[in-house]
């Protein structure tokens, strides 16, 4: 209730200043965003196999029809003098309720930036940083063709993966700019710096005395790991960003102090505690339009240092090392009408169902099709039929089917 | 688009929209507010400025880019003159303003809305037919209508 309070009292102040100063152009405060409203019915089944951990075989189908506020995103942006622009997004997400509960609410960016020239732009504070095409822009939902994102940025199936695991989620110091390479092609860098993984946040209330993190907590969201994030991007963009292709990387450290769950690790379902693991995250993008066609894919390859788990020998077999994979393709049939198709796969090492036992092409397949119509200026109305599957798989059988359609608004 | 669809696009744009024939065939006038230092754009610096690629005038001022609302037949000329179709463009500066990269382009109703936003707005540059430049503006940049 608090939280809806204080939103509304922002909301309130920012578009009284807004109204005051309309008039200047020069000086506004810009406010902007988007909302993304659909409706779904899916259709979630699991069956588990019969093996020498699991004598009985089990299994279960669950279905559903609902509508959600997908998202909806309020974007601050105020130029403080002709170089430096301060920016802050506001993301509610699943419906955001305090009351039910629903959804989240969150302020995932707060920045400023000051451009000495093209070639170096220095930002500061909370921001999404550049990996591959897509992190930057991932809760940018009305760039993207479709309503449900590939798996490691979609909100809406955050409970079947950790997508910290795979991307970088934010950093707060960043150096990025571009230089012109030969005609029409520029070369662009990002190096960034921030906290380890959400996951090392603390997320107990200061002074609780049966925490011991909390003990040496001073607030709430502070990184509770000496590590820290460290990454960047290389690439090459064109000046209509229609071809764009770069390399990308990161160093931190995975949280494995604590249980992990998921229904993916079976027999067992939980990962043991394998303390702070040093980790190195490569990432490849490419993207491209050619008259009709767009065409967007990317690669994430997740490397751990396995050397000190491993002197332990109950872990000697352990492998965190896990990899995402992901291609669209768009066909634009006039500027109005637009089909795509994606799919993506992922596999995560540490789960059982990819041990010893399991064919090597077990992992997590998605794959979605539909289209799009743009009947008038800034909005869309957008259809997705999804499935995810698990392939390959000795212990684990599951299937999601989802067929969503909703409408995209920019305001 | 081809040429033929872009004319009769233009002429029944013009005829809904009561503008004369002496408007849809003339030649587009890239202007901005008299304090600019610069007198002279390329097609570069153009396109530059328009993909939000470049940020600021020879005199540290920020660029403020002006555009029309809609499917409007200037827009249309002037983009297809860098080679561009305003869904790229848009594409292009959704992303540009989603990310915060620079301040959102100013999107107007008319050529007088037009000319009065860079009129009364230093570092604001926009377009209009070439016989539509009042005086209190610069013209920068001239783009031929071959139509």
């Amino acid at each position: 209730m608090n939280r809806t309070l204080t939103l509304l009292l922002i909301l309130v102040l920012v578009f009284s200043f807004s109204n005051n100063t309309k008039a200047q152009y020069d000086d506004d405060l810009y406010i902007f965003g988007f909302s993304q409203v659909l409706l779904n019915t899916k259709s979630v089944s699991y069956n588990v196999y019969e093996s020498d951990e699991i004598p009985f075989p089990y299994g279960n189908t669950f279905n559903s029809t609902s509508f959600a506020l997908h998202q909806v995103n309020l974007f601050f942006q105020k130029p403080i003098n002709e170089r430096s622009i301060f920016f802050l997004n506001l993301e509610a997400t699943g419906s955001y309720s305090s009351k039910i509960p629903s959804g989240y609410l969150e302020i995932p960016e707060g920045w400023i930036s000051y451009r000495f020239s093209e070639l170096l732009e220095v930002k500061a504070g909370l921001l999404l940083p550049k990996f591959n095409n897509l992190t930057e822009i991932k809760n940018r939902l009305p760039l993207f063709p479709y309503l449900i994102r590939p798996i490691m940025y979609e909100t809406l199936l955050n409970n079947l993966v950790t997508p910290e695991d795979y991307n970088p989620q934010n950093a707060y110091f960043q150096l990025a700019g571009s230089t012109q390479l030969f005609v029409n092609k520029y070369f662009e860098y990002a190096f960034y710096i921030g906290n380890a993984e959400n996951s090392f946040l603390s997320r107990t209330p200061v002074g609780s005395a049966d925490d011991e993190e909390a003990a040496t907590a001073f607030y709430l969201g502070e990184n509770m790991n000496t590590a820290l994030l460290f990454g960047g991007r290389l690439g090459i963009i064109n000046q209509y960003e229609t071809f764009k292709t770069g390399v990308s990387f990161t160093y931190d450290e995975d949280n494995r102090t604590e249980e992990v769950t998921s229904i993916f690790r079976l027999p067992s379902f939980t990962t043991p505690i394998l303390g702070e693991v040093k980790r190195y995250r490569i990432g490849y993008d490419l993207s491209f339009s050619l008259d009709k066609i767009a065409f967007e894919a990317e690669y994430i390859g997740v490397f751990h240092n396995h050397s000190e788990i491993r002197e332990n020998p109950a872990f000697a077999l352990v492998n965190l090392n896990k990899y995402f994979v992901y291609a669209n393709l768009t066909y634009n049939f006039n500027d109005d009408f637009y089909a795509f198709g994606y799919s993506s796969f992922h596999q995560d090492q540490s789960f059982e169902m990819v041990k010893e036992g399991t064919p090597s092409a077990a992992g997590v397949v998605v794959t979605s099709f539909g289209g799009g119509w743009r009947p008038f200026e800034n909005t869309s109305i957008k259809v997705q039929f999804l499935q995810s599957y698990v392939r390959d798989n000795n212990y684990l059988g599951y299937t999601i089917d989802m067929l969503s359609v909703g409408i995209s608004t920019i305001f | 688009m081809n040429k033929v669809t872009l004319l009769i696009f233009i002429i029944s744009f013009a005829v809904v929209s009561n503008l004369t024939a002496q408007e849809f065939v003339e030649n587009i006038a890239v202007i901005v507010h008299e304090s600019i230092e610069t007198n002279l754009l390329s097609e570069k610096d153009l396109l530059e400025i328009y993909t939000l690629s470049n940020h600021n005038w020879s005199d540290e001022n920020r660029i403020k880019v002006a555009d029309y609302k809609g499917e409007n037949y200037l827009r249309i000329l002037f983009y297809n003159s860098l080679n561009l179709t305003p869904r790229t463009i848009k594409k292009l500066w959704l992303r540009a303003q989603f990310t915060g990269r620079t301040v959102p382009p100013k999107v107007v109703d008319s050529i007088s809305d037009m000319i009065d936003l860079v009129k009364n707005n230093p570092g604001t540059i926009g377009y209009v037919p070439i016989t539509r430049v009042p005086p209190e503006v610069k013209v920068i940049f001239e783009i031929r209508n071959d139509l």
